[in-house]
């Protein structure tokens, strides 16, 4: 690991002779086209040219350079049989390690370009305990032995680790390589499916309540019914929320338009819906699909179907009904706003009684979207 | 449940076997004295295969020979007829009080839903049909099902609970409703600002709800009127 750390330094030096990279708020709003590993490498070389706090940095650097040289000639002894190149995917890094930890599967593993970059980690320092060390640990640097040991025992660093890599992972989320990542988890239902039978087995996403460590486990927000739940595993409800933070999901969702929306189509096609043939023709079909649509309990259209040409969301689409286009779309932005209803011996429950129905808007949507005024 | 090597000599009651078999958390134990009524059984004899045989082995009176292999499609008949009756004794009274006391304990579970609190669940069906639709989770607080957290109870049929069964037990106690009057309502948010679409159909929610709440302080004030 560490002979391909050196490398990585070399590659930085070189890196230097390159303009001045993309900042930091154009990446994290994901406006930025591809390539943000880079771009943030070579910021944060740049960074160290220009800023006060370079001398620091670069003696830094000059250690664990060295530090990375002497690894290298021991590994090379130890373990000649790695080749230099491949090596980073054979030897399991902490990060990947953390990551394929039981529980640990709402996380993406955060490139270490984007740890390496100090303006990435401004005001982290103070949150963390021991965060220099829990830093070392994340990128797999091994403590400097020359330096007299004032390290708490291991589990306290390890402790630490986890929170620091937690914080960095909520901010590593909002960038594009970020949101990229967990595009691919996202497709293949790492995070598993809102638990609302209505919902037909919609992805969901990881979503914090509070951006501060500590306050709360991770939910799981339903783009679909755009309501928060519990993860099922006892593992998974024991991650804090603010490894994922509270912007991501709808980042994400702003970011992946073609996933269905709350209003059962995509926001693009919200739009379109707001014109007003479109509209039209949207009322009539609805109102012809309707009836169907009310008695459909089971096996409904799961998502937003066929119609949409992207795979994300909708890839594991299986139980696509034979039907044609149009009606495909109807029928599933109708299925979309089916409520639960209660019934007892096939009655629905009167408004009026005092177990009736009290909460039925809360899943309930216009029928027409331009109603709302988007 | 494929493991079933429960000889009818042994010692164990057949109910007491189903109950305590993994999965089946959800049934409650039907009275042998609704067992032994065959009029609650009524219809049941042209839906399970060998229901003789298999009402016999709830009632712990299976003594006949039989290969394995009819042994253990009597089993799954027994399986699938207790079931059927449980939907229909959950119906009764004391049937409902046994659920209620299920239901106290928290043996269904609570809801997924974050702003419900870990609100308890009652298990529901989709359809009384046996053989179409798994059981789903009801929570009164939100109103709303869901599928149940586990993959064992992902099997059951929700036929065996029927669709009318939380809401009766509702209709019967009716202090197990729980209070909707401030609801919460998750909003999506970037950096802190509420995503427009999200804020704006939670606004439009809101009226809805409002609408509601005024329709039923009018239906509130016609009771008074009449009883004046």
């Amino acid at each position: 690991m560490s002979n391909v750390g050196s490398e990585q330094w070399s590659k930085n030096e070189e890196d230097m002779e390159f303009p001045a990279g993309e900042v930091m708020s154009e990446s994290s709003t994901a406006a930025g086209n591809g390539g943000y590993g880079e771009n943030t490498m070579m910021e944060g070389v740049e960074k160290y040219d220009g800023k006060g706090d370079e001398r620091e940095d670069e003696e830094d650097e000059e250690e664990e350079q060295e530090r990375d040289q002497e690894d290298q000639e021991q590994e090379e002894e130890e373990e000649s049989y790695y080749e230099s190149g491949s090596s980073r995917s054979e030897i399991e890094t902490w990060i990947s390690s953390f990551c394929s930890i039981r529980g640990h599967e709402y996380f993406a593993e955060v490139t270490e370009d984007f740890i390496e970059d100090d303006f990435n980690l401004t005001g982290l320092s103070s949150l963390v305990p021991f965060y220099k060390e829990a830093l070392d640990m994340i990128l797999d640097y091994d403590p400097d032995p020359d330096e007299p040991s004032r390290l708490p025992n291991m589990p306290v660093i390890e402790n630490s680790a986890e929170q620091l890599y937690g914080l960095i992972h909520a901010r590593f989320l909002l960038t594009r390589a970020g949101l990229t990542l967990m595009a691919e988890k996202y497709d293949l239902q790492h995070f598993g499916t809102c638990p609302r039978y209505l919902c037909h087995q919609t992805p969901v996403l990881p979503i914090g309540l509070s951006d501060l460590a500590g306050n709360d486990t991770v939910k799981l927000y339903c783009p679909s019914c755009a309501d928060i739940y519990s993860p099922i595993g006892k593992e998974q409800n024991e991650v804090d929320g603010a490894y994922f933070g509270t912007s991501f999901a709808g980042l994400f969702l702003k970011t992946y338009t073609d996933i269905p929306g709350p209003f059962g189509v995509p926001s693009v096609k919200i739009l379109a819906a707001s014109a007003p043939e479109k509209a039209n023709d949207v009322a009539t079909n609805s109102s012809k699909t309707s009836g169907a649509a009310n008695t459909t309990g089971i096996g409904g259209q799961p998502k937003s179907g066929g119609e949409t040409e992207n795979t994300n969301g909708d890839g594991n689409d299986t139980t696509t009904t034979a039907s044609t286009a149009v009606t495909t779309t109807t029928e599933s932005e109708t299925d979309k706003w089916d409520i639960y209803d209660m019934h007892l011996f096939g009655f629905n429950i009167s408004e009026r009684a005092k177990s009736g129905p009290r909460m039925r808007w809360l899943r309930e949507r216009p029928r027409d979207v331009s109603e709302l005024g988007i | 449940m494929d493991d079933i090597s429960s000889e009818s000599d042994c010692t164990k009651y057949w109910i007491d076997w189903f109950l305590g078999a993994q999965g089946n958390e959800f049934f409650c134990e039907i009275d042998d004295e609704f067992l032994s009524d065959r009029f609650n059984m009524t219809g049941l004899n042209s839906e399970v295969q060998y229901y003789q045989y298999a009402m016999d082995l709830i009632m712990d009176s299976f003594e006949h020979d039989c290969d394995d292999q009819t042994r253990e499609q009597i089993e799954r008949s027994a399986r699938h007829l207790y079931g059927l009756i449980h939907a229909r004794y959950i119906l009764t009274q004391r049937g409902l009080q046994k659920m209620f006391d299920k239901y106290k304990n928290g043996d269904f579970g609570v809801c997924p839903r974050v702003l419900c609190n870990r609100h308890p669940v009652l298990p529901v069906g989709l359809s009384d049909i046996p053989h179409s639709a798994p059981v789903k989770m009801f929570c009164m607080k939100c109103e709303d099902a869901y599928n149940p957290p586990l993959a064992r109870f992902a099997t059951i049929d929700g036929a065996y609970f029927g669709t009318s069964f939380p809401f009766l037990l509702f209709q019967a106690y009716p202090h197990l409703i729980p209070n909707k009057n401030a609801p919460e309502r998750f909003v999506p948010a970037i950096f802190g600002f509420k995503i427009h679409e999200h804020a704006k159909l939670a606004r439009w929610q809101n009226t809805r709800r409002l609408e509601l709440m005024q329709r039923l302080q009018s239906y509130e004030d016609e009771e008074n009127g009449r009883k004046m």
